[in-house]
């Protein structure tokens, strides 16, 4: 085949400036060529050499796409555009297409063009305006040229029909207004037989009906047509033209079948009308090959999505199931994909794919991998909990590092739901930790230890599991912070009730400390990792008191740390076996019960939840809990630290799933529990860059009245300050408006704000609060979850 | 935020959010997402939101809750096509996103990165941030299309296939090199067949025909050209 040459001679033709480019033999020389080349270009742009600009252009536009600077041949392309020359009108609509967007200003200089050229009567020229109007066009230049583009819709030559529809799509997605434009002209394009105009038709009404509930229902009464449509297609003999490996037009097919399911989701009578054809195409579609595949795939999702009949749905989960068979990665890929999206309305149906979709958790892809995996947690219930753990920590052992703190969590959530018993599920958690290594994330630290907490059976058995574990290797961080705090806790449950059936040494008082220690010595233990040690330690120092000068020794060594936090600490617990010792061993008490987050989020219609919370509250148990709740007051007094009554509050400064270590035994019940006082302490909810936010709380049965109060200590004042709240479910919240959005620097003033909270289940309260606010003008945001609200507020 | 990460903040908490901050709720839009208010209006564009919320606000106790984020369909629109040689070296582009040259170039450089790591016995499509990436490779180029995340990724590789039969049929048995020394051929053939970043034709031959006859038109225009050029005694 011959082409027409754009460039004729001197000085450098197009086709000889791509091969000097490419002979160029270093990135310097290309780069030389190029400058020299685009040096030439611009001269002759600045000349306004008319003769040339069409090659010169080109030649810019092979450069840009080399990725050096093309933007100063924006103008020309406008240039171009505007010239009588077919040639000129093709090279500069392109190049618009490539070096201008709706971001250069300038782009509305074309728009007049664009005009002229619509109305042209040659189709090819008008075919090349409407072609960059599809690709460049902006809110301005959709408001002025829509009625040109709406007369060529009406068109009867569909080179230019079928063009102006997809303008029409770009035009009321850049301008929804304009819809009404293109509104009457819509219905009659789908008595057209011509495939593109069917086909961008169909893109456009799905199209509108997206955009416009109005919309939808008027066009609903099109469902016939359109199954008629798509009937004839499937019947109509060979058309070697637009079929692909003999089936029928699948582009058009699989337009048809999307803008069904546009038009008839949650519609009975329509989805009634689209049974039969929708049965057709999925057991007469050949799926030997990909596109047959596209076809059925399309229709999976039109049947799910709709109300079809059940019948339909089976057929529609068992081509998924066909799909996962498949030796096609692609089609593995989207069959995954698919049931993802449809486990939730048809859980049963997915569940006998299973063993499937656990094989394809061995893919060497990784986008198949990631579905799997996501699939199979979906999965995971009741009945299939302690196969499905066992294939996931295999899984969890050989995957890539990307999956698995993801696996981790959703491993953890779903023994949290399902696990059959409490030591089956301290079991599992551990193995995951092990297998884990450090890729956990911190909540499920925190969360873990909150089990234990709520399990006094498990106590020692925990404590020797992970003692044990802690034997072998003390580098995996999140497994070693559990560890530490059990040992802390329960190191005298694990020396005194030794397992019956192990034939294990015995554990002595001093191995613990000597591990313990190691942990807080070790360079490869985080700064957490350590605070959890020392703390262990700390608790160790009464329930061990023969190793308490030991630890003491420990606690004064720390005491000169150069991390901050571990110095405090060490330097609080050396005052507490010096100046305090008669109130050391009440302090470092057994802690109550925790109850983590995570438990009361997926549990709390469970039993489980209601153990622990009458067991905390129970006046026989609640005895030596209620031993340390005295104490906090004191404490503040004697060690006189600055840092502890703040950490004492809830801090948002931690993350919100972050368990701190530092505040777990000692600093939990700052917030004075006196059952006696009726009135509800407040509350700091936030404290941070100087913006500190109290609550003060009403209470009336089960409404809870928040007020809030915002100060700043900043020397900028704050402005366009913005609160905003969250609850879960359960809870309703009213969010009344703050008295202002501007807060006075320098705590010279407040702003305040009603926050109504109602409780119909007198559930522990948890918010999520975000603020926004402006402060010297650079906009800030601070966020934190608070879950330490007073007792009184909700029990 | 994309909209997945959207719905499952929303679906997971019912967020108030006061009513006299309107553009807080707009930083809460997303593009992607079709809003529905008090649980009936479905709403999908900015100015259709603002419009309709505008007499609730002037209720000072106003509360506005976003129930629900409902996804919109997916079309297989595409949003960008990057044509590459396995040495990654662009070879064509087309952008139907309104993006800046910089960022062009970040995505174009992340996403040849991150499909030539491939290996060949994955599948053909890639999770790029918010966007799905289909890619093929036919011979030394890739050729790789950007979509969203619900749409059809099978019919896109047919999109794909389509273009690669046209070309064949255009060039001739195409090879990497007719599409380098003729990429302005490339870039027309592809806005016969796609415009918008929605399919415009399916037969092949009608495709080829307004290329070609729009290549005559150009070649009669470069005759008279010469001879003009002629009569002025340059050529």
């Amino acid at each position: 085949m011959k082409f027409p040459d754009l460039s004729m001679s001197n000085p450098v033709r197009l086709r000889e400036l791509i091969r000097q480019i490419r002979s160029a033999k270093t990135a310097a020389e290309e780069r030389a060529v190029v400058q020299k080349e685009s040096a030439y270009i611009r001269d002759a742009f600045r000349d306004e050499d008319n003769t040339w600009r069409c090659r010169n252009v080109a030649k810019l536009l092979y450069i840009s796409l080399l990725g050096y600077p093309a933007h100063f041949g924006q103008l020309e392309c406008l240039k171009l555009i505007a010239s009588t020359r077919f040639t000129d009108k093709r090279i500069g609509y392109l190049g618009a297409m490539l070096l201008l967007d709706e971001r250069q200003d300038i782009h509305v200089l074309i728009t007049n063009s664009l005009k002229n050229d619509l109305n042209n009567s040659n189709e090819y020229v008008a075919g090349l305006a409407l072609c960059a109007l599809g690709t460049i066009c902006s809110p301005e230049m959709s408001r002025d040229l829509g009625g040109e583009v709406e007369r060529l819709m009406k068109s009867s030559n569909v080179y230019l029909k079928k063009k102006a529809i997809l303008c029409a799509v770009r035009i009321i997605r850049k301008v929804p207004e304009q819809f009404d434009v293109f509104q009457n002209s819509v219905r009659s394009l789908l008595s057209e037989k011509h495939h593109g105009v069917l086909l961008t038709a169909t893109t456009l009404i799905t199209e509108m009906c997206q955009q416009n509930t109005q919309a939808l229902q008027v066009f609903r009464n099109l469902v016939p047509n359109l199954v008629r449509i798509l009937k004839n297609l499937i019947m109509a003999g060979c058309s070697p033209d637009h079929d692909v490996s003999g089936i029928s037009d699948p582009f058009l097919q699989v337009h048809l079948l999307r803008l069904l399911r546009v038009l008839s989701r949650n519609d009975n009578e329509a989805s009634d009308s689209m049974n039969d054809i929708l049965a057709q195409v999925s057991t007469n579609t050949e799926n030997s090959k990909n596109v047959g595949n596209a076809i059925l795939y399309e229709t999976v999702l039109t049947i799910m999505d709709i109300n079809s009949e059940s019948g339909l749905r089976v057929l529609a989960v068992n081509i998924l199931g066909r799909f996962l068979l498949n030796t096609d990665k692609n089609i593995r890929y989207v069959a995954l994909n698919t049931l993802l999206r449809v486990v939730h309305a048809d859980q049963n149906a997915v569940q006998r794919h299973r063993a499937t979709i656990v094989e394809c958790l061995k893919d060497a892809d990784v986008s198949i991998k990631r579905r799997a995996m996501e699939l199979c947690f979906a999965l995971m219930n009741k009945n299939n909990i302690r196969t499905m753990t066992d294939e996931m920590l295999d899984f969890l052992g050989t995957c890539e590092l990307e999956f698995k703190s993801d696996c981790t969590s959703n491993m953890f959530l779903a023994m949290d739901r399902f696990s059959p018993t409490k030591q089956w599920h301290v079991d599992q958690m551990i193995k995951v930790l092990t297998t884990a290594g450090n890729s956990v994330r911190d909540d499920i630290v925190s969360s873990l230890i909150g089990i234990i907490s709520s399990t006094p059976d498990l106590y020692g058995y925990a404590a020797h599991q992970l003692y044990k574990k802690m034997q072998n290797d003390i580098t995996q961080q999140p497994l070693v912070q559990v560890a530490s705090w059990t040992l802390g806790e329960f190191g005298d449950l694990l020396v005194n009730q030794q397992p019956q059936n192990e034939e294990n040494l015995r554990v002595v008082e001093i191995e613990i400390i000597d591990i313990l220690e190691r942990i807080l010595n070790s360079s490869l233990s985080t700064v957490i990792t350590r605070e959890y040690a020392i703390n262990a330690l700390m608790k160790l120092s009464t329930r061990f008191p023969n190793c308490s000068d030991r630890i003491q020794s420990v606690m004064t060594y720390y005491a000169c740390n150069m991390n901050l936090e571990l110095q405090t600490r060490a330097v609080e617990y050396t005052s507490l076996f010096t100046k305090h010792n008669i109130i050391r061993s009440s302090i470092v008490e057994r802690m109550p019960v925790l109850i983590s987050n995570q438990t009361s989020n997926t549990n709390s219609s469970e039993p489980e939840e209601s153990i622990i919370n009458s067991k905390e509250n129970s006046p026989v148990n609640g005895k030596h809990e209620h031993v340390p709740s005295d104490e906090p007051i004191n404490l503040v007094n004697i060690l006189n630290d600055p840092i502890q009554t703040t950490s004492g509050t809830l801090n948002p400064n931690h993350s919100s799933s972050l368990f701190n270590p530092l505040e777990d035994s000692l600093f939990d019940f700052d917030t004075p529990t006196n059952p006696t006082t009726k009135s509800i302490p407040s509350m700091t909810a936030i404290d941070k860059n100087g913006i500190r936010m109290i609550f003060t709380f009403e209470r009336d049965n089960t409404t809870l009245t928040i007020n809030s109060k915002i100060t700043n200590s900043t020397q900028y004042s704050i402005t366009n300050f913005i609160f905003k709240a969250a609850v879960p479910k359960t809870f309703n919240i009213d969010l009344y408006p703050a008295s202002s959005t501007t807060i006075p620097a320098n705590n010279s003033g407040d702003i305040q704000q009603i926050i109504k909270i109602t409780n119909p289940n007198r559930e522990k309260i948890r918010m999520r609060i975000k603020l926004n606010y402006q402060v010297n003008n650079t906009n800030m945001s601070d966020e934190a979850e608070l879950n330490t609200f007073p007792e009184q507020c909700y029990n | 935020m994309s909209s997945a990460q959207h719905k499952k903040v929303i679906e997971s908490h019912v967020v108030a959010v006061c009513a006299h901050n309107i553009d807080e709720i707009m930083s809460y839009y997303d593009p992607n997402c079709e809003v529905s208010f008090d649980g009936q209006v479905v709403m999908r564009s900015k100015d259709d939101i603002k419009s309709k919320t505008e007499k609730w606000l002037l209720d000072p106790n106003y509360k506005v809750e976003i129930v629900d984020f409902l996804p919109v369909e997916g079309d297989d629109r595409i949003q960008f096509i990057l044509l590459f040689s396995r040495q990654g070296k662009l070879r064509l582009q087309k952008w139907y996103t309104s993006q800046t040259d910089k960022s062009k170039k970040k995505i174009t450089r992340e996403i040849i990165a991150a499909v030539l790591s491939r290996k060949p016995k994955m599948s053909s499509f890639l999770e790029w941030k918010d966007l799905k990436v289909v890619y093929k490779r036919y011979a030394s180029l890739y050729f790789c299309c950007a979509i969203e995340q619900d749409d059809n990724e099978l019919l896109t590789l047919e999109t794909i296939h389509r273009y690669v039969e046209l070309l064949d049929k255009y060039f001739g048995s195409v090879c990497e090199l007719d599409i380098i020394f003729n990429f302005e051929k490339a870039y027309f053939i592809f806005d016969e067949f796609i415009l918008g970043g929605e399919v415009q034709e399916t037969s092949k031959k009608s495709v080829l025909k307004a290329v070609n006859d729009q290549d005559v038109i150009q070649e009669e225009e470069l005759e008279e050209k010469r001879s003009v050029l002629e009569d002025l005694g340059l050529a």
